[in-house]
């Protein structure tokens, strides 16, 4: 896999401290799934992170921490991974890592795709995020999207197909990072339909009734 | 390159971890058939010696091992959680959370990938976005078949890689205050980096270049990563 676009350092930071909340840790989990160039960079970042923790000033405890844990090591078993990986003959199809398809129903069939109009559908994944949203969007090959223009800050992981606009050329694994108010006309590659992950601010964060009725298409 | 390296013919009794040279350390497709074992180990030196306790944890399910683990990061997961405004109370619950997660993912540790400082970070991180946010964190799943693994390195590069480990820990203490300070704020207090431009009260644009020196300085450190 061929990948040209990656995450920002802030980004990536800001995911490595745990400061990023989870609807965007979603996106930067799904590049990092595709990515090694940046997964090397993050396990550089947890390193810092583990010498930080390492230099910090111990605190004292109380008495019976360390026995309140042991009393709740026998429930414990260890990990296998994880958790239940969803493999459905949809998540293959169009490669969709584990960390997306853990928010979806296992069975394809029954992914509640919502028509956005203009052939364009989404499904919105269920998070305990309220700041942002993370969904997954299908657009149909040789799509031109309408020209619109974005508020606040937008995560898009490909995982299959592609799409072309005034900022490059973006194919499976790439991450699109748009900022503030960037006006865009993405153009979807022939022959694929293109499926990704879109992360946008939570529309409540637009205060005009305007630009939240028009929220489904500027989602894109 | 030159790597200082034990190697070292049988020390399956060390409890230090090994490297067997002609089998890929990450599960690459169709690699498996040829890899052979060939008795020949290689043993970090740049092992800590946190790393050997949570092996032991891991394949011996050792509690005095855990115990010490306990008594070294506890106090000091319990002062970083601090950092970020939480409670004794709270903090000791993430402290709790944490050693439960250590326990039962130690067989996860992969001291080839990972200093114990970094793992352990990870968990008290993720405990802390689990009890204090009650969020999920989304992580990069290894075992995922659609993760795209990395291609496989040699033994002496994994020593490498340790060995730069090691040293970036060293290298954090040594950035300079300003560049230090925005990380600290990022992992401490868990701030995104426009939140640390208004902490600081300056522009994001300050905090933005901060983050890249501070980068630049691990990547010319440490080699393009
Ligand atoms: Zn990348």
């Amino acid at each position: 896999m061929k990948i040209t676009h990656h995450l920002s350092e802030e980004f990536l930071l800001d995911y490595s401290s745990g400061a990023l909340s989870e609807a965007w840790s979603i996106a930067v989990a799904a590049h990092l799934s595709k990515c090694s160039h940046c997964r090397a960079l993050h396990a550089k970042l947890e390193e810092v992170g583990g010498s930080l923790l390492s230099d910090s000033t111990p605190e004292g405890l109380s008495d019976d921490i360390f026995e309140n844990v042991l009393d709740r090591l026998d429930e414990a078993g260890a990990a296998t991974g994880n958790g239940v990986r969803h493999n459905s003959e949809w998540a293959s199809r169009y490669g969709i890592p584990a960390v997306v398809t853990d928010y979806l129903a296992a069975d394809a069939n029954k992914l509640p795709w919502k028509s956005l109009g203009l052939g364009v559908s989404q499904v919105v994944l269920e998070t305990k995020d309220s700041s942002a949203t993370a969904r997954l969007l299908k657009i149909p090959a040789g799509k031109k999207v309408p020209h619109h223009s974005h508020k606040g800050r937008e995560l898009t992981v490909i995982f299959s197909g592609g799409f072309t606009d005034e900022t490059g050329s973006y194919g499976p694994g790439d991450i699109q990072e748009i900022h503030g108010s960037t006006e865009h006309q993405p153009w979807v590659r022939e022959g694929e339909d293109c499926i990704c992950l879109a992360v946008t601010e939570a529309p409540l964060k637009f205060s005009s009734v305007a630009v939240r009725l028009a929220q489904p298409l500027i989602g894109i | 390159m030159s790597i200082d390296v034990d190697i070292v013919a049988e020390r399956r009794n060390s409890g230090l971890d090994r490297v067997h040279v002609g089998n890929s350390s990450f599960p690459t497709i169709g690699s498996n058939e040829e890899s052979k074992e060939v008795g020949l180990k290689v043993e970090s030196v740049y092992r800590d010696e946190q790393s050997r306790w949570i092996v032991a944890v891991a394949e011996n399910r050792d509690k005095k091992a855990f115990k010490r683990l306990f008594n070294y990061f506890a106090p000091r997961i319990k002062g970083f959680c601090q950092n970020n405004g939480s409670t004794s109370d709270r903090a000791e619950e993430v402290v709790q959370e944490a050693f439960v997660n250590i326990w039962r993912k130690a067989n996860l540790f992969d001291p080839k990938k990972a200093s114990a400082g970094a793992w352990i970070f990870a968990i008290a991180r993720n405990s802390r976005i689990d009890l204090i946010r009650k969020e999920n964190r989304p992580e990069a799943d290894t075992t995922d078949p659609f993760f795209e693994q990395n291609e496989p390195e040699s033994p002496l590069a994994v020593l490498e890689t340790e060995r730069k480990s090691k040293l970036l820990r060293d290298f954090v203490r040594d950035l300079p205050a300003e560049q230090q300070q925005v990380l600290k704020l990022a992992f401490f207090e868990e701030k995104p980096h426009s939140e640390v431009a208004e902490e600081l009260g300056i522009p994001l644009g300050t905090v933005k270049s901060r983050i890249r020196l501070a980068f630049k300085r691990i990547r010319s450190e440490f080699g393009e990563i």
